[in-house]
């Protein structure tokens, strides 16, 4: 097992690059092994640790039965591809686990392998940075989507001398801050809808259709979770 | 399946709900609460944004969550408002028709203090009652055992690489109180408890915080604070120098100009500052940090430190902050939100006294 993010932490007080990874992921030792019923948990070497890929979905109410059946698959930001993505969200175009600092896993099965059960509920986790992600949609299908999302979000928000910024400036100078206040928002609404566009991509992705409603798998408008992640909602890995 | 047991520490329970009151008493509370929202109810968690927010913040909305400010501060911007308004009320009553009714042009200058002293007080609003730049709650939540623990990996100072044109790789935190991976530049203010877009700092003057979403309203608010008291000044010169009486004559004209003279400086250096910050692309909690957060930073040097958002020149970097488009709302208190939404939750042990049942 390749313990990647000690070597990027080392990477780091070495004054080499640091190399990137999904930060949500985390490790666990203390697990119930798959495959037995009853099964106790037991600790694990350092070797057999889980790593959490999937998360609770909090974009469904606790006792809902959406939130019983799905997870959430967290797609960190990433800050290396462009020198925008420090001032507008940009999200990592690779899959969960296949990250330059990815955790790999030795099994050779490609896709989520599920080692062992954990955390309230009993959720599957396997041993290697891939999520059950992986199991719905191929590397270059993901790329293609958070492209799409990533460009969208450049054109929206890193536009500060585009002429709608400028011209929302210009009228909110003549009107002593009215316009962006109060008739811009009455008036013309798509002006100020940012993010219709992207609103209306992942709408479309997500509609009977579109490719993510095909393998089950709904994209979070990255307005709702703040743009912090681009977070999928897959079905509960068994 | 965990169930949620919840042992209220509330003596008396603020939510409305119809069937403990009869139909005028529902309404009546229904508008006292759209009118100010001072407090949530952890047991609300659905409807607008304004209802659920204060679940998790200090903030207090108004008008159906059109207004904000947030509770428990000093309610300095009262005094700020006051001084806002107090001139433009004098110079109304007292020096308006003089100006405008003499033969030479002086109407353009009373137009123009209107119209400076207008903006001064909508960008006043603006900074001291809009979101900020507030990221929403609970979004990276770890796991649902022990209470939600925090995994110990979130509590390291991760290190993530930049492109290859930046100097020096970027670092970000989580936050243990939000629940979330803070994006580059934000921080957590603890007076507001939220995590805040590119922030700046918590001003006690207007009781909000300084963010993505209203830095612009505020260097407008500073710099027409600025114009409209020079323009007050010259007409009050104007004035004094066209009267052939003496002082007793025109008091208030007397009383404005001081006024004008001091209440110039404050909002004068802290617009300098703050182009000076934005020109060198930090923002005041950056700079505090660079300098020891003992120091004034007003009169303190800005330097330009190796600052991996710097944009390269210094007009690039000022016009970078200052013109930025606001973006969306993020925790919209307007917005209609589904029930039970995890923004809206207050996870934190230590206030939410939740016992999680395993079955």
């Amino acid at each position: 097992m390749c313990t990647s993010h000690q070597r990027e932490e080392d990477s780091a007080t070495t004054g080499e690059r640091a190399l990137f990874f999904n930060y949500h992921e985390f490790s666990y030792s203390f697990y119930e092994d798959l495959g037995s019923k009853n099964a106790k948990p037991t600790e694990h070497d350092e070797d057999h640790k889980l790593c959490i890929t999937h998360f609770p979905n909090v974009y469904a109410a606790r006792g809902s039965s959406e939130f019983q059946v799905t997870r959430v698959v967290r797609v960190p930001r990433r800050f290396d591809e462009s020198r925008s993505s420090l001032d507008t969200p940009q999200f990592s175009t690779q899959l969960p686990g296949d990250e330059p600092a990815a955790i790999v896993g030795d099994d050779e099965r490609s896709g989520f392998v599920g080692f062992g059960r954990y955390d309230t509920g009993g959720h599957v986790f396997g041993c290697s940075s891939v999520s059950p992600l992986s199991d719905h949609l191929s590397a270059a299908e993901f790329a293609e989507i958070v492209c799409r999302v990533n460009e969208f979000l450049l054109r929206e928000e890193g536009c500060v001398y585009g002429w709608r910024n400028m011209c929302c400036l210009v009228l909110d100078i003549l009107t002593g801050g009215l316009w962006s206040w109060v008739l811009g928002p009455l008036l013309s609404r798509p002006v100020f809808q940012e993010s219709l566009v992207l609103e209306q991509y992942v709408a479309q992705l997500n509609s009977p259709g579109g490719l993510l409603y095909e393998r089950g798998v709904r994209l979070v408008l990255p307005r709702r979770s703040g743009c912090l992640s681009l977070d999928f909602v897959v079905p509960r890995p068994e | 399946m965990a169930l949620v047991s919840r042992r209220s520490t509330r003596s008396e329970s603020t939510s409305i709900s119809k069937e403990e009151h009869p139909e005028g008493a529902y309404l009546t509370k229904l508008f006292f609460r759209w009118l100010v929202t001072l407090e949530g109810d952890q047991d609300i968690n659905d409807g607008k944004g304004y209802i659920s927010i204060p679940n998790v913040s200090n903030y207090i909305f108004f008008l159906g969550g059109r207004f904000r400010t947030v509770k428990g501060a000093k309610p300095l911007w009262l005094g700020v408002l006051f001084v806002i308004l107090c001139p433009m009320v004098l110079f109304s009553i007292f020096e308006t028709h003089k100006l405008w009714h003499t033969r030479n042009g002086y109407k353009v200058l009373v137009i123009l203090f209107y119209y400076f002293w207008a903006i001064t007080l909508a960008s006043f609003i603006r900074t001291a009652t809009s979101d900020p730049g507030v990221l929403p709650r609970n979004i990276h939540l770890g796991q649902l055992r022990n209470n939600y623990q925090i995994p110990q990996e979130y509590y390291n100072l991760i290190t993530l690489p930049t492109h290859s044109s930046v100097s020096k790789d970027i670092t970000i935190k989580y936050c243990q109180s939000c629940r979330i991976w803070r994006p580059p530049r934000s921080s957590h203010c603890s007076t507001c408890n939220v995590c805040v877009m590119v922030h700046d700092h918590h001003c006690i003057w207007v009781n909000n915080c300084i963010g993505k979403r209203n830095y612009r309203f505020f260097l407008v608010f500073l710099l027409s604070a600025v114009i409209s008291s020079i323009i007050l000044l010259a007409n009050c010169a104007i004035h004094i120098a066209r009267e052939s009486g003496g002082p007793g004559h025109y008091p208030v004209a007397i009383l404005l100009l001081c006024y004008a003279g001091l209440t110039l400086w404050y909002p004068a250096i802290l617009f300098t500052y703050h182009v000076f910050m934005a020109g060198t692309q930090q923002t005041t909690r950056e700079f505090l940090k660079g300098i020891g957060s003992k120091k004034n930073p007003v009169f303190h040097r800005v330097t330009k430190e190796q600052n991996i958002f710097d944009k390269g020149s210094f007009l690039n970097n000022l016009g970078y902050l200052m013109l930025k488009p606001r973006g969306p709302s993020f925790v919209s208190a307007r917005k209609q939100h589904e029930a039970g939404d995890w923004r809206f939750m207050d996870l934190s042990p230590a206030h939410s006294f939740e016992k999680i049942q395993e079955i």
